[in-house]
């Protein structure tokens, strides 16, 4: 019996087998405790960081409305379809199942998406990780889709910004990126205001980014951005847009822009380039290009769409020509070195230095002339005299008081440099020509701005897009208060400058420019177009207008790149007087009309006015403002519409029925 | 040397196994329900799927243990011969259709059309105890005569291949090792230990000195599982970050976040993880003290049992679990390569639970059979039935 007995062996070699297993528990557990507390920590925010999800809460951003609370740009809920086609759903035995499985599911799908299912099938059975199915998906729509319950089907809750207006203000608001970023224009100079600070979510997920009801969550909110009130008005910026693409094909001119500006606070009221574009949909053709937009290379297309995103009238420079001459005039005035009642003779031409400077009546010359009416004649060489007098120190920093040697500061991003020549190269020829507007090259908007600041009593205001920040609740966060940035010319000066404009008007060739029952002011302007430094047979025309004069709340610029007549008064300035009738009227300005005009609109008759002397472009400009057609005969065509009128059929002081020709004779 | 005396009711058990068996799976249950709780929500849209199954295992477990604490131990010695054949048949039988593949190994035979899933590799452990407890009990001399060693290694060797073959390296090298430590009960000579032990010295010397640095660095890879985070290491990486997460106190019953489909097997291999990082290193440390003690209480039912029989099925029941714990514990630490091995009567699965219970059950009764009772040696002097 002994012998079936346990014995000593067995007992020692039990105890020494529970000693070994003993002390690997201890060599385990300590080994346990490495992990759990010396690596604890390290080992934790490894787990943490795969265990969290950080997903953003997008903050809204803020509206674009227009002076009257119009909406130009919202913000909108949209959602993004995502799959995940690995996880979606593929039941079946066969292949063939699993295949009629899968079609059926995208049938489904492209069902509530309006989309194609054959192209939903091959994503959802494409061997992506992840493709993103649609976008801009609605609300209704994603509710749909959400509710037939397909695993696989991501939908994810997004802000799509939305342009109400369309092809509307474009270049002014700009437009975002995908990821709701200011791209251009007003979208980005306002970026910060306008995007708000977006809000996070931590959550706890699982393996497959699920939230874990269990887990922890921080939950930090989304600060909506603010709305933006611009000075825009969308009356008058339909208005302004509608009347320059109508120029543009009227004169088939490479391009036509207008700025309304309201002289008084700076206040962009209506601004328009001829190739709108839709806001909501940048990445495309301007309208009438689609053919030859499809020939461009992907590289091109991007250059194609920074061109027609541009916005010429702040970011780009052209020469202003004649429409400069005021600022000249009225530095001449303000420094004393002239007077409204002095007067010039114009001998067709000026010496500088070893060069002589034609005035544009050259073989002819403007003879005698009161001031006021060397601008009505719009003569070179009284300008040239008038810097002379002033020196190129006096007018160097007269342009400093303009900031024409600056930028304007408009809250608008990219803006361009005007280009003149440094003070210390300009010479005794380059001071000459730049009196009157040429080998200087400005901004649209510094030009509309240095013009309006004689139009506002010598202030110069700084010209703007934003008049008020709003919070997301509506309520006023900043007011912009408009912006003095100088004091140009005294305001008798300024008054003196207002009757030359309005004089040019009345009788100077810019009778086109006329409005019955308004009293108005303005200046031609005609420059050649310099493309890469070399001057052009093209030329720029353009008009400058101030309305009404009594108490000036308008000043629009237009300008005509190209056009097919080359008359400033019979091209910038026809456009110009159509947008400002209508200005008038929208800002509720009465017309009152003088005893004259009242003759001449129950009149179907008009006296043909004296026109020898004057220019084909202001014969064409004058017979305009009486209702009269212009007839040059034997036009000498492009490039000599600077010519002088000698003889005229009718007669001057005859009586004709409005409508009739006046032909117009020169040697 | 310990004395003992004679039990006074012979009926009595050793109510420290019951306890201890009780408290485990008891334990087992609610951590298999936590660790489940998300995986069973989201595959069978039932959160309490896991819990079932295992309140189910544990009734069948229990009705197991209960039957085997009243069967007389010494039925089995004329079973032994039929139970390792029975066990090793079934081992073939994978190798039939029967057999049933799950990601590459044939592990599983399904019966009454899959309604019963039974491992004949956790189930041959169960025989080869019975065998050796039978085999060595017959003849104290087998254990220490040459031809009975090779004899027995034989067998140990032809289980190590057929369970090997599933491939299940694992379970394989716990039957051998339960096969040696059996022998080494037995009385095996010391000279054949300290031979076996020269020879596996020698064998890695070897290695190490013809392969070198290259090879020494492809054995001990496991220990540097963040190298293949994504890949091979992956799940033991999820392990480790499970426990990190645990810390000292851990993060709390039901919270741990790993569970979530990082962690896979989070129920069963890697229940421990999942316990890690729930009540964290203070719960593990319990755990552990817990199987070391239900060891510790099996080995003194074996060191009391009225019968070499009895002694070496105890024992060997001891080996068994004390080398399923260490080895799981060694798994999920990356203290040993990544091989699947459940924590005894903690992770999820009703055969290698009903086994254990089998076995717990055996040792229960060979404890009701024995006829001492340990006493301390200040106590002996007093009493008169004293033997040695």
């Amino acid at each position: 019996m002994k012998n079936n007995e346990p014995d000593r062996v067995n007992r020692s070699r039990l105890l020494f087998i529970f000693i070994v297993f003993a002390v690997l528990f201890a060599a385990l557990a300590l080994r346990t405790a490495w992990h759990q507390i010396i690596k604890g920590d390290e080992y934790a925010q490894k787990a943490a960081k795969q265990q969290t999800a950080d997903s953003v809460i997008s903050a809204f951003r803020g509206n674009i409305l227009d002076s009257e609370g119009n909406s130009l740009a919202v913000s909108a809920t949209a959602h993004t379809i995502w799959v995940r086609p690995s996880t979606i759903n593929k039941n079946g035995k066969t292949p063939e199942e699993i295949t009629k499985n899968a079609y059926e599911e995208a049938f489904a799908i492209a069902g509530i998406l309006d989309m194609d299912s054959y192209d939903v099938y091959e994503v959802i059975t494409s061997d992506k990780s992840l493709c993103k199915l649609a976008k801009n998906v609605s609300s209704e729509k994603a509710e749909e889709l959400r509710k037939l319950k397909l695993t696989g089907v991501e939908i994810i809750e997004d802000s799509k910004r939305f342009y109400p207006m369309g092809a509307f203000a474009s270049q002014i608001i700009g437009i975002t990126t995908d990821d709701n970023t200011g791209l251009t224009g007003i979208e980005r100079y306002y970026d910060s205001y306008l995007s708000g600070t977006s809000g996070r979510l931590i959550t706890s997920t699982d393996n497959n980014d699920n939230t874990l009801i269990f887990g922890k969550s921080k939950y930090y909110d989304a600060e909506d951005g603010y709305t933006l009130v611009t000075t825009i008005n969308s009356n008058i910026q339909r208005v302004v847009e509608e009347k320059v693409a109508a120029a543009k094909e009227r004169y088939a001119a490479d391009r036509v822009i207008a700025i309304v500006m309201n002289p008084k606070n700076g206040e962009i009221l209506g601004m328009a380039q001829s190739d709108e574009f839709d806001l909501n949909n940048p990445r495309s053709s301007a309208p009438g290009d689609e053919e030859y937009y499809e020939t461009l290379t992907d590289e091109e297309k991007v250059s194609y769409w920074s061109r027609m995103w541009r916005n010429f009238c702040v970011c780009d420079v052209y020469e202003p020509g004649s429409t400069f001459k005021p600022i000249t005039v009225a530095l001449a005035l303000d420094y004393g070195v002239t007077n409204m009642d002095e007067w010039f003779y114009c001998a067709g031409y000026r010496d500088v230095e070893d060069w002589t400077i034609h005035c544009w009546t050259w073989p002819w010359n403007h003879g005698w002339e009161s001031l006021p009416y060397a601008v009505v004649n719009s003569c070179n060489s009284v300008m040239i005299e008038l810097a002379q007098r002033m020196g190129r120190s006096n007018y160097y920093n007269g342009l400093r008081t303009f900031c024409i040697t600056e930028k304007t500061g408009i809250d608008y991003p990219g803006e361009g440099t005007n280009i003149i020549y440094p003070e210390k190269e300009a010479g005794p020829v380059e001071l000459a020509t730049m009196s009157f507007g040429q080998g200087i090259a400005v901004t649209p908007i510094s030009l509309v701005s240095a013009i309006g600041s004689l139009a506002n009593g010598g202030k110069l205001m700084q010209p703007h897009f934003v008049k008020q920040i709003l919070g997301s609740d509506g309520k006023v966060v900043q007011n912009i208060e408009p912006v003095v940035r100088n004091i140009t010319v005294s305001e008798e000066t300024a008054a003196n400058m207002m009757d030359i404009l309005e004089e040019v008007i009345a009788s100077g060739g810019a009778g086109v420019g006329g409005i019955k029952g308004y009293r108005v002011g303005g200046k031609t302007g005609t420059a050649y177009k310099a493309v890469n430094g070399e001057y052009t047979e093209e030329v720029y025309t353009s008009f400058i207008g101030v309305a009404p004069m009594e108490d000036p709340s308008m000043v629009i610029l237009v300008m005509i790149d190209n056009p097919s007549e080359r008359y400033a008064s019979s091209t910038a300035a026809v456009c110009e007087r159509e947008i400002m009738q209508e200005v008038l009227l929208l800002m509720n300005i009465q017309p009152n009309y003088t005893e004259e005009e009242l003759a001449q609109m129950s009149s179907s008759f008009t006296t043909v006015p004296d026109l020898t002397g004057q220019t084909l472009d202001d014969a064409n400009g004058i017979l305009a403002g009486r209702e009269l057609q212009c007839i040059v005969s034997d036009d000498p065509g492009s490039g000599y519409h600077e010519i002088a009128v000698t003889d005229q059929y009718p007669r001057a002081g005859t009586e004709v029925k409005k409508g009739s020709s006046v032909t117009v004779y020169y040697h | 040397m310990k004395k003992y005396r004679l039990k006074k009711n012979i009926h009595e058990g050793d109510y420290w196994i019951l306890i201890l068996t009780l408290g485990i799976s008891l334990f087992g249950i609610v951590m298999e329900f936590s660790a489940g709780y998300y995986v069973s929500l989201s595959k069978f849209g039932d959160p309490y799927y896991y819990l079932k199954n295992a309140a189910l295992w544990f009734l069948i477990g229990w009705a197991a243990f209960i039957i085997c604490s009243f069967i007389n131990y010494n039925i089995y010695k004329h079973i032994a011969i039929p139970a390792l054949i029975f066990g090793f048949v079934l081992l073939a039988l994978l190798f039939t259709p029967l057999g049933k593949t799950i990601n590459n190994a044939t592990r599983w035979i399904e019966i009454m059309n899959g309604r019963i899933t039974i491992m004949p590799g956790e189930i041959i452990k169960t025989c080869m105890i019975l065998f050796f407890a039978w085999f060595y009990a017959r003849n104290k001399e087998f254990a220490s005569k040459l031809p009975w060693i090779l004899f027995s290694l034989m067998i140990a060797g032809a289980a190590f291949f057929l369970i090997y073959k599933q491939p299940n390296l694992s379970t394989a090298i716990i039957t051998v090792a339960l096969v040696i430590g059996m022998m080494f009960l037995a009385g095996l000579p010391l000279v054949y230990v300290f031979g076996a032990m020269g020879a596996v010295a020698a064998g890695i010397v070897f290695l190490l000195q013809y392969k070198g640095g290259y090879m020494m660095n492809r054995v001990t890879s496991f220990t540097r599982p963040f190298e293949d985070a994504l890949g091979a290491g992956y799940q033991v990486v999820q392990g480790l970050l499970a426990l990190g997460s645990g810390g000292v106190l851990g993060v709390g019953l039901g919270n741990s976040i790993q569970k979530a489909f990082y962690l896979p097997e989070a129920q069963s291999d890697f229940i421990l993880a999942i316990i890690g990082e729930e009540l964290g290193f203070v719960g593990i440390l319990c755990l552990m003290a817990a199987y070391l003690a239900l060891v510790y209480f099996i080995f003194s039912v074996a060191l009391r049992a009225k019968d070499r029989f009895g002694m070496l099925l105890a024992g060997g029941v001891g080996i068994h679990l004390g080398l399923q714990v260490i080895l799981n514990i060694a798994v999920v630490t990356a203290s040993a390569p990544a091989t699947g091995v459940v924590l005894p009567l903690v992770s999820a699965g009703g055969n290698a639970l009903v086994l254990y219970m089998v076995e717990l059950g055996i040792v229960y009764n060979v404890s009701k059979q024995s006829r001492y009772i340990d006493i301390d040696e200040t106590e002996s002097e007093e009493r008169s039935e004293v033997i040695e």
